[in-house]
């Protein structure tokens, strides 16, 4: 390549690289502004709805008074923003009636939507498998004792839910945020009485059974053990009756753990295959008695006390085949 | 002419009887939980843990009892050996049981008043009953108590840290007992004689 040619080659890479900069430059601040209308149009609904504490007035507004808003249509936006649903602008999901403030009253009857209006048959949300999430649901006993009163929101609530598998968080936070939206109901009698008219006792008196109570609660989700596993799916929807969930220590303490394929199912399920649970998860907090079987210890261990068993037995032999030296 | 030498208090016999059933209790206990599978059981899951956890908790007294025993005691002067010449009088030891016995020889070091173990068994056993079973008790008495283990160390689950060293230990023990056990049949009739009613009978 003569300078001629190395100068337009140089020219034309510099030319390449400050086009893609520049695509990037203006994607990153059209981003920025749709955020920004989004941001500047949702703050119009959390002016109200986004507070703790609001004014009402009379209607010669000479008198005002503060209440603390009604925590059902009360939304953190800090909450919502880092939601799964945080890009979408109110009026995206209810209706533009909205718009007028005050609110008419026919619109604390609007439908609210389930998971499946908007993800169904959507392919890039193919992966969740959403329609067979809802099959799962459908056969759960949430759906089957409570019908419509229990909708996909009692747990995954559209303005606050995190999709927390599929991140790189820790499993930790994963079971602690997993098990708290079974806590939400399950240990509030109060917010239980919405759905069932059974008594509910404490976590822990019904868990009386449990050896190493806290250890399981902080280190195993609830569905791990009271739902149905689905392959196909990475969080179980089929939720079992009370009496069906697992009380068998085995199924999870043994080679071919259930957790496996519910809690740490989203890690790699080949290492695992190869090496067994523990070389699979090492770096993810994972132990389970009877599951964790190190791979290479086990080999190591197969190996010695081959060796061992073999020198004895040829010491066993020698002092039968030489038993009058023997001292 | 027949040495008859007192090794054995009734304390000793009393703790090494203890010690031999824990052991085992543990040792089949631990691999029943080790490999348990749907499929294969030696033990039922819950009742090994409670078996396991029993056995662990008086093996600890009656190791605590051992350890006060030999400070109060003579017997703690067997355990006690200078390294000098130490790897010397192993290979001898090791070179006695693997071809010495078999022609003939006298045993290198002959059992005395002042000598209860040669000095293979003097390294071994002392490095068993002071390195490997503290080990295994402190790890084990930390499972018992797993929510107290640090969470991660290096991103490693501390609970996993401290099973892989307590199964570990568990199987060196295991394989110390099967060359022990197999050992203490060389001369069976002195050495289970000893060890029932104290006295050792040398010729």
């Amino acid at each position: 390549m003569n300078r001629k040619n190395g100068t337009i080659f140089f020219l034309f890479a510099l030319i390449i690289v400050w086009a893609g900069v520049s695509y990037a430059q203006i994607k990153k601040e059209e981003k920025k502004n749709k955020r920004k209308d989004i941001s500047s149009e949702n703050a119009q609904c959390l002016r109200c709805h986004g507070k703790t504490v609001y004014t009402e007035y009379s209607k010669d507004s000479t008198k005002q008074k503060k209440k603390l808003t009604y925590s059902q249509i009360y939304i953190d936006s800090v909450t919502f923003i880092s939601s799964v649903h945080g890009s979408f602008k109110c009026i995206d999901c209810h209706s533009k009636e909205y718009k007028i403030i005050p609110h008419s009253a026919d619109l604390t009857f609007e439908d609210i939507w389930s998971c499946g209006d908007c993800h169904d048959g959507d392919k890039k949300f193919a992966s969740f498998h959403f329609e067979e999430i809802e099959n799962d649901f459908n056969e759960s006993v949430h759906h089957t004792k409570m019908k419509k009163t229990f909708t996909c929101w009692e747990c995954h609530h559209a303005h606050s839910f995190q999709n927390m598998n599929r991140s790189l968080t820790e499993l930790k936070n994963v079971i602690t945020y997993d098990n708290n939206i079974c806590l939400n109901c399950h240990d509030n009698p109060n917010k239980l009485e919405l759905f069932s008219t059974k008594k509910s006792g404490t976590i822990m008196a019904s868990h009386s059974w449990l050896p190493n109570q806290e250890l399981h609660f902080k280190n195993v989700r609830c569905i791990d053990c009271h739902s149905r596993i689905n392959d196909s799916l990475t969080v179980a929807h089929y939720l079992m009756p009370t009496g069906k969930a697992v009380k068998n220590c085995l199924e999870c303490h043994s080679k071919d753990s259930r957790i496996m394929g519910a809690l740490y199912k989203f890690n790699s399920k080949e290492n695992r295959k190869k090496y067994g649970f523990f070389n699979g998860v090492i770096v993810n907090e994972a132990y389970v008695i009877g599951a964790n079987r190190n791979y290479f210890l086990n080999i190591a261990s197969l190996v010695i006390f081959g060796l061992v068993l073999a020198g004895l037995f040829i010491h066993v032999i020698v002092r039968i085949l030489l038993p009058k030296n023997k001292k | 002419m027949i040495n008859r030498f007192y090794y054995y208090p009734g304390w000793i016999r009393m703790w090494h009887l203890i010690n031999a059933l824990c052991c085992l209790s543990l040792i089949y206990t631990g691999i029943s939980m080790q490999y348990a599978d749907l499929n294969f059981l030696l033990v039922k899951f819950k009742k090994a843990v409670t078996v396991h956890n029993i056995s662990g908790v008086i093996l600890l007294i009656s190791y605590l009892i051992f350890v006060i025993g030999n400070g109060v005691t003579k017997n703690g002067r067997f355990y006690t050996f200078s390294i000098k010449k130490l790897l010397h009088k192993i290979k001898k030891q090791i070179r006695y049981y693997s071809v010495g016995m078999f022609k003939g020889e006298k045993s290198p070091y002959p059992l005395s008043k002042k000598r209860k173990f040669n000095p293979l068994q003097q390294f071994t056993y002392s490095m068993v009953m002071y390195v490997l079973l503290p080990f295994s008790i402190i790890t084990g008495v930390a499972m018992l108590f797993p929510v107290l283990i640090i969470t991660k160390i290096c991103n490693i689950s501390g609970v996993l840290i401290v099973d892989l060293f307590h199964v570990s230990v568990g199987f060196l023990i295991s394989v110390f007992l099967i060359i022990h056990i197999y050992f203490s049949t060389i001369g069976f009739k002195k050495n289970f004689k000893a060890i029932v009613n104290g006295w050792y009978e040398h010729e």
